[in-house]
């Protein structure tokens, strides 16, 4: 028992569910007899996207530090031989699939599926796995304004007056549509063909392009680990107030986990092999 | 992960060596190297220009000095002003028979103030008169024509000179001052010549001819007006860059066919207004990015084609309106599908 | 690695920019037919776009909102009693102007062509746009006045001079930000103009550089958003705060954008010390906010 079994949605068999957050997660096992529920010392694989073998589970802590959504959580699992406590996936559909948890788990135990991926397994899809595909995708657009949402200390901001009444008075009556359905879809599409391009893991280290950089800081509010600093260039400017900023990666604190490469609006972020 | 945790990383590595190594990568990187399209370099001075200069002179030296040897010019004996009057007389080069002209009409009109007799068009006074003002108008255009801007645009008169062209269409009256000054001048070179017109036309004798010279330029003037006048009114429109392009050009089948950028910036004296509004230039610096000058020179390294924002201020101010834009477009175009093959 | 992309170029530009290639890409052939004719056709352009791109994005922080411009514009064409065709953008493509300043021919002439075949088969006379850079490009670019014999809008154009009333729910002083393609390009200076006249309570005050002599928001065709575009950005930010207003108007869905990328980013980074405490908003969103109620 080394690491998560990667096959284990052929292999092991649903057996129950937890509640999470928002929708219910879902615990695979070899068999029902292998599944003792919580304060046994048989627990199983718990999730399907964002999959942790709490078998394997020894509390580390270090996936709840890494995931950049929040995703983990404590629970108690008392009486297990591995650790006292392991780290539920209990907001689940917010994962955008980083893998920076699969990187920094020190037993292995954390396996993320593309949501994309769980219905063409060998496994028909059910309606629950259905639902599952549906929601992640979502949050793989709104997940990332939730965080910056929350980090409400570093921005002063006065909600534009004028602009709320604009949106008041459109929102009284029926506006022919625009089309605006068609975009979200292209974008989420073109997004996760960005993430899929790019190869993460360990062995990778982002590298910032610094002729595409707009210095937008982007990457440093979602960057996890805080190893992006925005490093000041000088410009011979005649304007001398100005200077140029632009990200830099600190290699050593570089997970490899693409969340940067993910938020940059220009794709400047591209990852590089480890030299 | 703590805020000061955070800090102190960033602290410990804004250490300038690894700045320098990750610039270092970046730079060596392979797919963002600057195009080699945009790389072209004008001719240099030395030693391209001078030795097909010095080759062309030498030829022709060369020439002269085998016609020298072998075709002696024919040349006759000196001329002798005491031996008689000359028939036809001596006239000035062609291109000076309006002058001469200039001192030859007198249309003797005379008048008498207190018993004294005025010759008013003596060949004397017409002659200096004239001349005199010809060349007089030629050194004041650029005050008129700055007047005339200030007056034009008094916001920006006293800044820039925002002297536009006119074609002859907006602006039948100076056309038509223009056409007088043509007609002159060619009839002023008949009449100097109208010993030897009398020659071979007998019928027109000078008093005729001086006639003419006098009304014929201002009737060509006042058909011009009309002409124009009546143009403009029904909405003529003077020719468009593009359109005089093709006018100029058809029928040159072999010519390389020319980008309508470098044909309207055949007409840039270079004033530098573009150059000091550029917005990007401003910021840039002085001697980093000439966008307009680089391009001029053909010299731009792909920096100034794709860091210019066309905000066609260029264009607002060039008094020649040049459209730089109309060239970036171009020449983006070109250079995206010269390197998607 | 390499990423295989539909073009190949340097130059940075957002994700929003593969959007609209990808989205040109596409074949559609099958003939359209509006419901029933109109005379006015309104083309919302690629706010709806732009609007996905910039919200996914820590800069919209704040509230900017394109969509909304696209609304603001069908809602005050119906005030001015304008029923337009809205030239969906399920049917229709970006007119393309960023692609062909950036070079791109190719995806620009595929754009045109489909744009022209929609533009034919909707039978509208008049095209009203509420982005100058549409405005130009199917001006200018498609040429259509002389193509297709319709007459191209821009939407204060259309407004202008229909008698239509606007107060301001309280006194404002605002200025107007004159977009390069709507007036450098197109020459239209008074239009916009006259429409903010037309609201009462807003005092209009002009900026130091205006008209002819405008400054660019600093970004075009969405390339190159680097530090000396900034400081041209910023530097007419700066003159906003020297004449005192409280809103900055713009004519142009993408001057706002990067306008309002510009203030949320000061906002977002106090600690630099550049701040413009006023709003940039577009023509239509503000003269949407300054609709009368109707009793």
């Amino acid at each position: 028992m080394a690491e998560i079994d990667k096959n284990f949605m052929s292999t092991y068999q649903k057996v129950a569910t937890h509640d999470g957050e928002s929708e219910p997660i879902q615990i695979w096992a070899k068999d029902s007899s292998s599944y003792g529920g919580v304060g046994t010392d048989k627990l199983g694989i718990w999730g399907s996207v964002v999959a942790v073998d709490f078998d394997i589970c020894v509390a580390d802590g270090a996936c709840i530090d890494a995931c950049p959504v929040d995703v983990f959580e404590w629970i108690d699992t008392p009486k297990h031989p591995a650790s006292d406590t392991k780290a539920i996936m209990s907001r689940e559909p917010d994962c955008i699939v980083c893998r920076a948890c699969e990187e920094v788990c020190p037993v292995d135990a954390i396996l993320i599926t593309d949501p994309g991926d769980i219905g063409s397994g060998a496994e028909p899809a059910s309606s629950e796995q259905a639902e599952e595909t549906e929601v992640p995708t979502e949050a793989l657009m709104e997940a990332p304004v939730a965080i910056v949402s929350d980090d409400t200390s570093l921005f002063f901001h006065k909600p534009n007056k004028w602009l709320t009444r604009t949106k008041d008075v459109l929102n009284k009556e029926e506006l022919p549509s625009t089309g605006i359905e068609k975009a979200k879809d292209m974008f989420k599409e073109l997004r996760k063909q960005t993430l899929d391009s790019l190869p993460r893991g360990k062995d990778y280290l982002a590298l910032v392009d610094n002729e595409k950089c707009i210095g937008c800081t982007q990457c440093v509010y979602f960057c996890n680990f805080a190893s992006i600093d925005m490093i000041s260039w000088d410009l011979m400017a005649r304007t001398s107030q100005f200077e140029s900023k632009k990200a830099l990666i600190l290699e050593d604190t570089c997970t490899g986990c693409t969340l940067c490469a993910f938020a940059c609006p220009v794709e400047a972020i591209t990852m590089e092999a480890k030299i | 992960m703590s805020e000061d945790s955070a800090t102190e990383m960033i602290t410990e590595y804004q250490d300038e060596q690894i700045v320098l190594d990750t610039v270092n990568k970046l730079e060596h990187r392979e797919d963002h190297s600057v195009l080699e399209a945009d790389m072209v370099k004008g001719e240099p001075l030395y030693p391209h220009e001078l030795t097909r200069d010095a080759v062309l002179s030498m030829y022709i030296m060369a020439l002269f000095f085998y016609l020298s040897a072998f075709v002696p010019p024919p040349l006759h004996g000196a001329a002798d002003p005491t031996a008689g009057t000359a028939f036809p007389p001596p006239l000035p080069d062609w291109y000076l028979l309006w002058a001469f002209g200039c001192l030859k009409v007198a249309w003797d009109i005379e008048f008498t103030i207190f018993g004294y007799h005025f010759f008013l068009m003596t060949a004397k006074v017409w002659g200096t008169l004239v001349q005199g003002m010809i060349v007089g108008l030629v050194v004041a255009v650029p005050f008129i024509d700055r007047a005339i801007g200030f007056l034009i645009d008094p916001q920006y008169g006293d800044v820039v000179n925002r002297g536009h062209e006119r074609r002859p269409i907006e602006d039948p009256v100076r056309a038509a001052i223009g056409v007088y000054g043509i007609a002159m001048v060619i009839m002023l070179s008949i009449y100097s010549i109208n010993a030897n017109v009398a020659i071979y036309y007998p019928e027109i004798n000078t008093k005729v001819l001086s006639q003419v010279t006098l009304w014929g330029p201002l009737g060509c003037a006042f058909i011009t007006y009309l002409f124009l006048d009546r143009r403009r009114s029904e909405g003529a429109k003077p020719l468009t860059d593009e359109e005089r392009f093709a006018l100029y050009t058809d029928g040159i089948a072999d010519r390389r066919m020319q980008r309508i950028y470098e044909f309207k910036l055949n007409r840039c004296y270079q004033c530098g207004l573009c150059d000091d509004i550029c917005p990007v230039r401003d910021m840039e610096g002085e001697h980093e990015l000439n966008i307009i000058f680089n391009t001029f020179q053909n010299e731009h390294d792909g920096v100034a084609m794709w860091s210019c924002i066309t905000c066609g201020m260029c264009t607002a101010v060039c008094p020649q309106n040049i459209e730089y834009v109309d060239y970036v477009l171009e020449q983006r175009a070109l250079t995206t599908s010269g390197a998607m093959s | 690695m390499s990423r295989t992309k539909p073009y190949s170029r340097t130059i940075p530009h957002p994700l929003f920019e593969r959007l609209i290639v990808e989205d040109a890409m596409k074949e559609e052939k099958e003939p359209w037919k509006p419901e029933r004719p109109h005379e006015y056709g309104y083309f919302p352009g690629c706010v709806d776009f732009m609007d996905v791109e910039v919200k996914f994005t820590h800069l919209n922080k704040g509230d900017a909102d394109h969509a909304s411009i696209a609304a603001a514009s069908i809602k005050l064409l119906n005030y001015a009693g304008i029923d337009p065709l809205i030239l969906d953008m399920n049917v229709f493509k970006c007119s393309g102007h960023d692609q062909l300043w950036q070079g791109q021919l190719e995806v620009f002439d595929t754009l045109k062509e489909h744009n022209m075949r929609r533009l034919k088969e909707s039978g509208i006379k008049i095209v009203t746009c509420s982005c100058a850079e549409c405005y130009r490009t199917f001006a200018v670019d498609y040429d259509l006045p002389n193509t297709l014999g319709i007459k191209v809008e821009h939407i204060t154009q259309t407004l202008q001079g229909r008698g239509l009333k606007f107060k301001a729910p309280e006194d404002v002083t605002v200025a107007y930000h004159d977009p390069c393609r709507l007036g450098r390009m197109m020459g239209e200076y008074e239009a916009p103009r006259d429409l903010i006249q037309l609201v009462d309570g807003a005092e209009m005050v002009e900026l130091e550089n205006n008209k002819e002599r405008a400054l660019c928001c600093g970004v075009s065709s969405m390339m190159y958003c680097n530090d000396a575009t900034k400081a041209v950005r910023r530097k007419r930010l700066d003159q906003g705060t020297d004449a005192g207003i409280d809103i900055m108007l713009g004519g142009c869905p993408k001057c706002y954008m990067h306008m309002q990328c510009m203030l949320n980013e000061e906002r977002m980074n106090p600690e630099e010390g550049h701040h413009h405490d006023y709003e940039m908003m577009d023509l239509m969103q503000f003269l949407v906010a300054c609709l009368e109620e109707k009793s």
